[in-house]
């Protein structure tokens, strides 16, 4: 096994890494920006090495200091998290360089999945369903009308090298499209580098379900269950829950087989996730698929049962996979929220020093916080503080639990989206399964596209 | 030094973070400059060089200018922090004399070790006349971002 992993993150993902590797018995080596220092993380790791200023850039995504670091560790293997670099193929690349083990898929697989729209393209000639639209970036605004006439509109336009839900536009007819077309495309090149624009069909009232893969070395490839994460504000996931009451069991095992089978068309192993939109007839289209351990990995973990991250550890060091598909079996039902140091009212970030806090505990309860009484919430990086993950028997059972926690959930020094959790939880839409993913812009934000 | 070497050198510049850089042979001496902020959406996927392309011994100077401290006790007491991850070298080569002992007076500008990132030889220079009175730490020892250094007292 490693002896020593090198993490390249941050945060309550950094901690929940370096939990699984003691579990393990490997050794940890974080690397931390100067406003880190007194994290979680940084004091639980056996080692720590400042790589940077405050600055992402000058830090976390600092190729030639994290290369540096790496190597003054020792260590044997780099767990990139989320964000950052986890998708970098070129911070991928200084791994394999520096002889040292990149846990996650190697540099050809990520390379080759990076072009969005050249994955969908492979996909849909393999059969795997997905939206209709332009194969590849339109090269020109008479391109895009002919797609857009083609497949009808509304259409959306999306930047081929982004993701996180940002420069995405919707086209409702062809009037707006040349303006929309130029905006869409400086919003990519600004955002991404890029300025490729492909085009989708826009489904009005969407259901955004994914499924979580993981792979070995060996071909072997299995799905660890669904996870609904409709509820999204301005195209950011906000609450994920598994399994999706959306899909009857049919149909969920006919979407999980689907994307185990395309997950295999493209050669996928360790975890990963395919992204795909439902329409209101339980259609179900492929999006994207994201090469790393996500934000909402614990809903998985907490259904069937699994570690992923040592999951992730253990295949990338060689071993098969420690389970087979037929031995996964879902147990309960799960419900994320992100806690966001955010005005709840307002959605802007509210960074600061906690002076009080009690964190949610009991029976079917889990938090991922790398926050401690007396921590500085930095406004350099995201505002996430914690994840708070609830099971229950029935849906309802885990509804009712995750309100009760989140009022058990007190901060004080910092704003956060709590409230905004016990609204949503508490809505008939929510409640009756009817929502979609413009629902929370449309009902609590009064923003529609 | 042919085009196509100072073209390199110049990409690795270009898209190293480092803000100035010059050479100096026999024959050439060079420095490049660029502007201080790095641009704004620099994608992190540039390509990065330094490992293929970089001759062993290729030296670039730099300053430590945002990072030396000042001691609490004494205002002319200075902590030179690294600017950067490295492995820290007192000489310029293994068997050389190191470039400054303790108790030496330092000019502005001079050299004051090498910080060793991924081949490239980095010299670290005095920003302000200054007498070393601490070596913090050892030679080949690896150093983080921030990590003091020297503590230098400054000379008007």
């Amino acid at each position: 096994m490693f002896k020593k992993i090198f993490i390249a993150n941050r945060g309550e993902i950094a901690l929940r890494i370096i939990r699984a590797c003691k579990e393990l018995g490997i050794k940890t080596c974080i690397g931390y920006s100067v406003e880190d220092k007194d994290s979680f993380p940084v004091m639980l790791a056996d080692e720590a090495i400042c790589i940077g200023p405050a600055q992402s850039m000058q830090s976390y995504l600092n190729l030639f200091s994290l290369a540096q670091a790496i190597h003054n560790s020792g260590a044997d293997a780099v767990h990139p998290g989320y964000g950052f670099l986890s998708e970098n193929p070129t911070f991928v690349k200084i791994c394999n360089d520096l002889d040292v083990v990149f846990i996650g898929p190697d540099e050809e697989t990520i390379a080759r999945l990076a072009d969005k729209s050249k994955v969908k393209q492979i996909l849909k000639e393999n059969g795997i369903p997905t939206i209709p639209g332009s194969d590849r970036a339109v090269k020109n605004i008479e391109e895009l009308k002919s797609v857009a006439n083609d497949i009808g509109y509304p259409i959306l336009l999306k930047a081929s090298w982004g993701g996180g839900g940002r420069g995405m536009r919707v086209v409702r007819n062809e009037n707006e499209l040349v303006n929309e077309f130029n905006a869409a495309q400086s919003e990519a090149k600004s955002s991404f580098g890029r300025e490729d624009i492909y085009v989708e069909k826009f489904i009005e009232h969407p259901r955004h379900i994914e499924a979580q893969v993981i792979g070995d070395k060996f071909g072997n490839i299995v799905h660890v269950g669904e996870r609904d994460c409709t509820l999204q504000r301005r195209h950011q996931k906000v609450l994920e829950e598994s399994p999706s009451p959306y899909l009857d069991d049919q149909k969920r095992v006919e979407f999980l087989e689907t994307a185990v089978k395309a997950a295999s068309i493209l050669k996928y192993w360790n975890a990963g996730t395919l992204e795909f939109l439902f329409d209101e007839d339980k259609n179900f289209y492929f999006i994207e698929i994201n090469t790393r351990i996500q934000v909402e990995h614990p809903v998985s973990e907490m259904v069937y049962d699994v570690d992923l991250i040592k999951e992730q550890i253990m295949v990338a060091y060689g071993y098969e996979l420690s389970f087979k598909q037929e031995e996964l079996k879902p147990k309960c039902c799960a419900i994320e929220c992100r806690i966001n140091a955010e005005d709840s009212e307002k959605f802007i970030p509210s960074p600061g020093k906690i002076k009080f806090l009690f964190m949610p505990q009991g029976s079917h309860t889990r938090v991922d916080s790398h926050i401690y009484c007396g921590y500085n919430v930095s406004l350099y990086y995201d505002s996430m503080v914690a994840k708070l993950i609830v099971s229950g028997k029935t849906r309802e059972e885990a509804r009712i639990r995750m309100l009760n926690k989140l009022d058990e959930f007190k901060i004080e020094g910092i704003k956060t989206n709590i409230p905004f959790f016990q609204k949503i939880l508490t809505s008939q839409d929510f409640i009756n399964n009817t929502y979609d993913t413009n629902f929370i812009d449309r009902v609590f934000l009064n923003h529609h596209k | 030094m042919d085009i196509k070497t100072l073209k390199d050198i110049i990409k690795i510049v270009e898209n190293s973070q480092f803000v100035e850089f010059t050479y100096k042979d026999d024959e050439l001496e060079i420095t490049l400059k660029k502007k201080e902020a790095f641009p704004e959406n620099v994608a992190p996927s540039d390509s990065f060089k330094a490992t293929e392309v970089v001759p062993q011994y290729q030296t670039q100077s730099i300053t430590a200018q945002s990072t030396t401290q000042e001691s609490t006790q004494d205002p002319n007491l200075i902590e030179i922090r690294s600017p950067m991850v490295a492995t820290f070298y007192r000489a310029p080569a293994p068997d050389a004399k190191p470039y400054v002992e303790e108790g030496q007076k330092v000019k502005k500008g001079e050299v004051l070790c090498i910080l060793e990132a991924m081949k490239i030889m980095n010299e670290l220079e005095a920003e302000f006349d200054c007498i070393i009175e601490k070596i913090l730490v050892e030679n080949a020892q690896k150093v983080e971002f921030n990590q003091p250094l020297f503590l230098v007292r400054k000379v008007d």
